[in-house]
């Protein structure tokens, strides 16, 4: 029986629907990384039906079925659709906000430090953006009552924090780090997009421009 | 040879250039598709001998003497094309090192030797300064560009001269300068230590920084690629605001990216039997407290056995804990005249009950309060329609307002 203590921890994590990535978690991230280690980890998991399986960019690793034929895995799989359906409209607008808004204009992604009084600014300066923040915040999935961006921002970042999508560090409580939810989420928005063929639209438009 | 033979030999090479450059540069040194007009200079060539001819399967193939001098030729060409100051200077090594073989006089051998030896150094800070130079591109990475493509497009016109600098480095041939130190001790410890260390620690950097540039290359094209994808969904949605993405058939399995497990509760009770634990069990019913409770418990209920005989007896029904954190959600949204959602409360009173359960008794409960409060509840359901009945709509969640 292997008693490696890293090895527990990341069955724990995996087994309790967690993912692990560098930012939640850098030393099981790492253990993972590694061939030897990622074999003992499945075959522990396959006792219970689950295997694990790395994100497409290789930013997380999640805890997955292996018994993809039975009716009850069908049914969590759909259901977990259906979840993310619910929140998609609010974290594309959010994830574009934050594209816009970035001097880069470059899409979150895992390991990215972002700092709530920087992004503030940015959508303090630009009326646009302002309004958008305003209109997600108020939404569903963020649901903040407060009138003015630095409360509304507060809370969209609470909530991602909440749903793991952000790690709070620093002392100031203004900075986080984007976890390898992003790139779940990612992969997800990737299938979605193909499968409702949003491609065609683009290319279409891009060929009419051109 | 006669000048006749050479001018015969050279306007022959002019003449077949394309083929020849054509056999050097893409088909590894083989005239393979026979045409009319490779088969003229097929003929003329062999008749220099430039080419041989060894079997019909293999095609005709240049002359190693003709691939050779082609050699010196890219050669020279990639090494002024390193873009940088380092193949001037390896040019000027290369007349340095004429003068140097050529001169007969003291004077001359040691003026040609000090300008060898100064070329050589120049060289060697010029090649650290090239590899410098790219390592700040990489640093920088063109951060500064607001465009990602502009970005991509400059990163990769650096990757492709520092690819240069590698195969200009690759291609510098000492042993010509070897040969010429003699046995002149500045002379070989310059050519034979270090400038090739200058050269082996340049390539083994230069490569490094390659390495980076790439995964560099490959992050913004993933970015792009990501940045593409997220307009993609933001259009859709712009353009039909009830957008919703239709449910991935499941029939012979599920869709990778939706197949993640979700969590595998697992409650365990503690072992009383084990001896080993009994210390570590004890202190943790210490400091429930439970003793010191049950205590005050028997307090009051010898109280209520000489106050009240009735209570003994009559047994109170235990409150259905879902009814209860109905009442409880609906009275914190009336007082303060906020919005929630099913699926929040959910997860914010930890209920044990399936979540389905939950779903029908908070719905149960908004729609049996009395007239006036119900009317002033708004529910807005999150429903899919079932994509096989379609009059039939599936609901998951629902957000409750109450008006004040």
């Amino acid at each position: 029986m292997n008693n490696d203590p890293l090895l527990s921890a990341a069955l724990k994590m995996l087994l309790q629907g967690e993912i692990i990535c560098s930012v939640k978690s850098r030393p099981l991230f790492d253990f993972l990384d590694d061939e030897n280690n990622r074999r003992l980890v499945s075959d522990s998991l396959s006792q219970f039906d689950r295997d694990v399986r790395l994100t497409h960019n290789m930013d997380a690793y999640v805890c997955c079925y292996t018994q993809i034929e039975d009716p009850e895995v069908k049914a969590a799989c759909k259901d977990r659709f259906r979840r993310i359906v619910l929140d998609l409209k609010p974290l594309v607008e959010w994830l574009c906000m934050v594209m816009d808004s970035s001097p880069t204009g470059t899409p979150i992604r895992t390991g990215d430090t972002l700092s709530r009084v920087d992004i503030l600014k940015r959508v303090e300066q630009n009326q646009q953006l302002c309004e958008r923040l305003s209109l997600l915040a108020a939404g569903r999935l963020f649901n903040s009552r407060s009138q003015d961006a630095q409360g509304q921002l507060q809370q969209v970042f609470n909530k991602l924090t909440e749903m793991n999508y952000l790690k709070a560090y620093g002392h100031a409580g203004t900075r986080y780090q984007a976890t390898g939810m992003w790139s779940v989420l990612y992969d997800q928005l990737g299938f979605i997009r193909t499968h409702e063929n949003l491609d065609e639209d683009d290319d279409a438009e891009q060929g009419s421009f051109l | 040879m006669s000048a006749e033979a050479i001018k015969r030999l050279l306007s022959g090479l002019h003449r077949h250039c394309d083929t020849i450059s054509d056999a050097y540069l893409h088909n590894q040194n083989t005239i393979s598709t026979i045409s009319d007009d490779t088969d003229a200079a097929v003929k003329a060539l062999l008749q220099q001998r430039m080419v041989w001819f060894l079997d019909e399967d293999e095609g005709v193939r240049l002359s190693s003497k003709l691939v050779g001098l082609l050699d010196s030729a890219v050669r020279s060409d990639r090494q002024l094309h390193g873009s940088n100051n380092a193949a001037v200077y390896w040019r000027d090594l290369g007349e340095c090192l004429a003068d140097y073989k050529k001169s007969h006089s003291a004077h001359d051998i040691e003026m040609n030797r000090s300008a060898l030896q100064e070329c050589a150094a120049k060289l060697i800070e010029e090649i650290g300064y090239a590899i410098s130079q790219f390592g700040r591109f990489i640093d920088r990475g063109y951060a500064y560009a607001e465009s990602a493509e502009i970005r991509l497009q400059q990163n990769a016109r650096t990757t492709e001269r520092a690819k240069e600098l590698v195969e200009m480095m690759e291609s510098c041939d000492l042993s010509d300068y070897k040969r010429a130190t003699g046995s002149d001790r500045v002379l070989r410890a310059l050519f034979y230590r270090h400038l090739p260390q200058a050269i082996e620690e340049a390539l083994k950097n230069l490569r490094r920084i390659l390495g980076d540039l790439q995964h560099l290359l490959t992050k913004i094209r993933e970015e792009l690629a990501m940045a593409k994808m997220l307009r993609g969904l933001q259009n859709a949605y712009e353009k039909n605001p009830g957008f919703e993405p239709s449910e991935p058939v499941m029939i012979n399995g599920v869709a990778e990216v939706f197949n993640i497990a979700e969590p595998l509760l697992l409650p365990c009770a503690p072992n009383i039997y084990d001896r080993r634990q009994e210390v570590d069990l004890a202190n943790i019913v210490m400091a429930l407290g439970i003793s010191k409770r049950k205590t005050d418990n028997n307090v009051a209920e010898g109280r209520i056995e000489i106050d009240n005989v009735m209570n003994q007896t009559e047994e109170q029904p235990e409150a259905d804990p879902l009814f209860v954190a109905s009442k409880e959600c609906i009275t914190w949204l009336q007082e303060t005249g906020g919005i929630g959602c099913a699926s929040e409360f959910y997860k914010l009173l930890g209920l044990d009950t399936p979540y389905d359960s939950w779903l029908y008794a908070f719905l149960n409960y908004i729609q049996s309060m009395p007239k006036d409060q119900r009317a002033l509840v708004d529910i807005e359901f999150d429903e899919v329609i079932d994509p096989i009945f379609t009059g039939n709509r599936t609901i998951f969640d629902f957000s409750v307002e109450v008006m004040r």
